[in-house]
């Protein structure tokens, strides 16, 4: 029964959370556009305003909450935030739901402090499910655990940046693979060349003579100085190192693990001793938290789980843990919902309000939200 | 009531184009109320309603089935995103010429192809936060152009006015806009990225599957098309009159093979008349007076009907059975 459901819910974000709030319904586009990137304009209702698209439908409770917690939190002790309303969502891929409730809690603290507090969340969500009658799966993913595995491969500044970027690109990491099995010639930059052989405030002086004898207008939003040392940066790339092509096989094949969490953890410490990864011992280190995360979850309650390395989320809102929790017998529809940790949104919309006297520098953010109606029709 | 309701350009150089076409064709437009009336009439074509829209009012018109048929640009009518199943382009007309391209700061001399524009936004974000700004009309296209090229480090920021001078206004980083010659993008301190090319785009004859169409409005539209069609095999043909006598049929019908043409008649014994490619004809006719004894004629034909023309066929197969 959907009260039920719901009920269950209220009582594991209360238990997280020190307050409830009603974050509005409409929210600033532009917030969600900067957060998600274009393709929400597809995900998410937007409404014209005065301005361009000035308005959407939240399209999910983290983001608004997130800009409650920083106008009224006193952000000097840790603090939780709880909520339950609707979000609005356009239905694309199938996706059945134009509006839908969701309930759950965000809680800030100290970057440490919420890490201890990171198996607690998990749990929250999988005991209200439990309490609501519904044995989920746990699906598991760690944006850190990737990261760290990126590093370890000491791949070239340039490529690990684009394997990182790709991971939260369906069939990204493919792409990126496929580039560095065929490298495209190095493009031939005389100038840059030119540009790399002078010192940083001599190059600048060249590129910005240039463009004055060109009358050439700088607009848009980067200085000569930028372009200058890009310009230098293409000119030495024409010798620099190319992607190590095994370190990027051995990203793909770690990815691709996905297994019970202990099956996983054992197969990625295995994983690690490959000559590829040039140094180890801090995806290591990510991966102990992990597991250590996960034992501190499933000690008591064993639940049915796998663990992936390539498990990333939709919506780039997550920077460290991640999980969801699924109704498989729900087919298409399975997600009850999920949540993470998230200390690199908080910065960015604590960034975007101006930052003000309740800077949150040094805190972090995770939090949980589940669907209800799905829950329920899970029970049926 | 009419028929079939055509949209035809409203203002500008798309409305002279369009009148001229389909002058051209014979079917001239004119217009009831004089020059400011907005209802006109085809030539010939009494079960035809023509009403002169904005080139965007037509694309909606198209969209939402007001209209049966239309003249718009290829840009706008991509630019409906999903809706633009519901339209049928049924002939391109050769004019309003325009490409749809990425265009960047002309200063940015390290920014030539869309890989260089993907990794700058990539460090513009990591460097400020903030994405790059992608100014533009042209919403969807621009979505699922730099979404294909792997760019998602970037926002757009609507243009409603002139987009080229929002760089230079200081609220967009680069453009996605419609170029002819690219001389305003220079004017305003911008260039193209050498794979930034869109959409190659010219005005369409479209056709919209939201209007309803019975049997009369097809009857109406195919035959306007034939004519369309016969105009332009008019242009493209010439029409040889050879004298070669009867014995030298066999070797005429074999040159006209050749040319690429086809007979027309024979009206006496040995007198052939052949339709051939305008640019062969001077070629074809001095090998048909080589062959025989009388003169060789070339004319120009102003139209040429075909049986059942390949432009409303294959529009009426796009449309679907009745």
């Amino acid at each position: 029964m959907t009260h039920d459901a719901a009920q269950a819910i209220r009582d594991a974000a209360s238990a997280l959370a020190t307050r409830w709030i009603d974050p509005p319904v409409l929210q600033p586009a532009g917030l969600y556009l900067e957060l998600a990137g274009e393709d929400i304009r597809a995900r998410a209702y937007m409404l014209a305003g005065d301005d361009d698209a000035a308005f959407c439908l939240r399209p999910d409770m983290t983001a608004p909450a997130v800009r409650e917690a920083l106008r009224d939190g006193d952000w000097t002790k840790p603090f939780g935030v709880a909520y339950d309303g609707l979000v609005f969502r356009r239905q694309v891929d199938g996706a059945k739901e134009s509006e839908f409730r969701q309930i759950g809690a965000e809680v800030f603290a100290s970057a440490a402090e919420i890490a201890r507090r990171e198996a607690d969340v998990t749990v929250a969500a999988l005991d209200a499910c439990r309490v609501a009658g519904v044995e989920p799966r746990v699906r598991l993913g760690d944006v850190g655990v990737f990261e760290a595995l990126v590093e370890a491969c000491a791949l070239p500044e340039s490529w690990s940046r684009r394997v990182k970027r790709a991971f939260s690109r369906p069939g990204g990491l493919a792409t990126v693979l496929r580039e560095a099995a065929s490298p495209p010639a190095p493009e031939e930059s005389v100038l840059g060349e030119a540009l790399a052989a002078l010192p940083d405030d001599r190059a600048e002086a060249v590129v910005e003579e240039l463009l004055a004898d060109a009358r050439i207008v700088l607009v848009g939003g980067r200085t000569i100085g930028e372009i200058a040392a890009r310009l230098r940066e293409k000119g030495r790339s024409l010798h620099a190192p190319r992607a190590d092509a095994d370190a990027l096989k051995l990203i793909a094949d770690m990815t691709a693990i996905e297994a019970a969490p202990d099956v996983a953890f054992d197969a990625l410490r295995t994983a690690a001793k490959n000559t590829a990864m040039k140094a180890p011992a801090p995806f290591l280190a990510a991966l102990d938290r992990a597991a250590a995360r996960w034992t501190a979850v499933a000690r008591d309650r064993k639940p049915d789980a796998t663990f992936s390395a390539g498990f990333g989320r939709g919506l780039a809102y997550y920077d460290g843990f991640v999980f969801e929790l699924e109704a498989p017998t729900l087919g298409a529809r399975a997600s009850l919902g999920g949540g993470g940790r998230y200390d690199g949104l908080l910065h960015r919309i604590a960034a975007s309000q101006g930052g003000g006297p309740k800077s949150p520098a040094g805190w972090g953010a995770a939090g949980f939200a589940l669907r209800p109606a799905r829950i329920a029709e899970a029970v049926r | 009531m009419s028929t079939l309701i055509i949209g035809v350009p409203s203002k500008g150089r798309l409305q002279e184009q369009t009148l001229a076409f389909f002058a051209d064709c014979g079917l001239a437009i004119s217009q009831d109320g004089g020059k400011r009336g907005y209802a006109a009439r085809m030539a010939g074509q009494a079960a035809v309603e023509v009403r002169l829209l904005s080139a965007g009012d037509i694309t909606a018109a198209l969209r939402d089935g007001d209209i049966h048929v239309g003249v718009t640009g290829e840009d706008l009518l991509r630019e409906l995103g999903a809706g633009f199943q519901r339209i049928i382009m049924v002939k391109p007309l050769g004019f309003g010429r325009a490409d749809l391209v990425v265009a960047a700061p002309s200063a940015w001399l390290d920014v030539t192809t869309m890989a260089d524009l993907d990794e700058v936004s990539a460090a513009m974000r990591a460097r400020t936060g903030k994405r790059l700004r992608v100014a533009t009309k042209y919403l969807k296209q621009t979505h699922a152009f730099l979404d294909g090229r792997g760019v998602d480090d970037y926002r757009i920021v609507e243009s409603l006015g002139a987009t080229e001078g929002a760089p230079a206004a200081g609220v967009a980083d680069v453009i996605v806009d419609i170029t002819t010659t690219g001389a305003t993008l220079s004017a305003n301190h911008l260039k193209t990225l050498s794979d930034g090319l869109i959409l190659k785009s010219q005005a369409q004859l479209a056709a919209s599957r939201a209007a309803t169409w019975p049997p009369e409005a097809r009857a109406v539209f195919a035959a306007i098309l034939d004519q369309i069609e016969a105009r332009e095999h008019g242009r493209a043909l010439k029409l040889v009159r050879a004298a070669v006598g009867a014995a030298k049929a066999e070797a005429l019908q074999a040159l006209v093979v050749r040319m690429g043409g086809r007979l027309a008649s024979e009206s006496e014994p040995g007198l052939f008349a052949f339709y051939c490619p305008a640019e062969r004809a001077p070629e074809a006719s001095a090998a048909a007076a080589a062959l025989g004894a009388g003169p060789v004629g070339v004319f120009g034909s102003d139209y040429v009907f075909e049986r059942t023309g390949a432009l409303s066929r294959r529009f009426s197969d796009d449309l679907g059975p009745e």
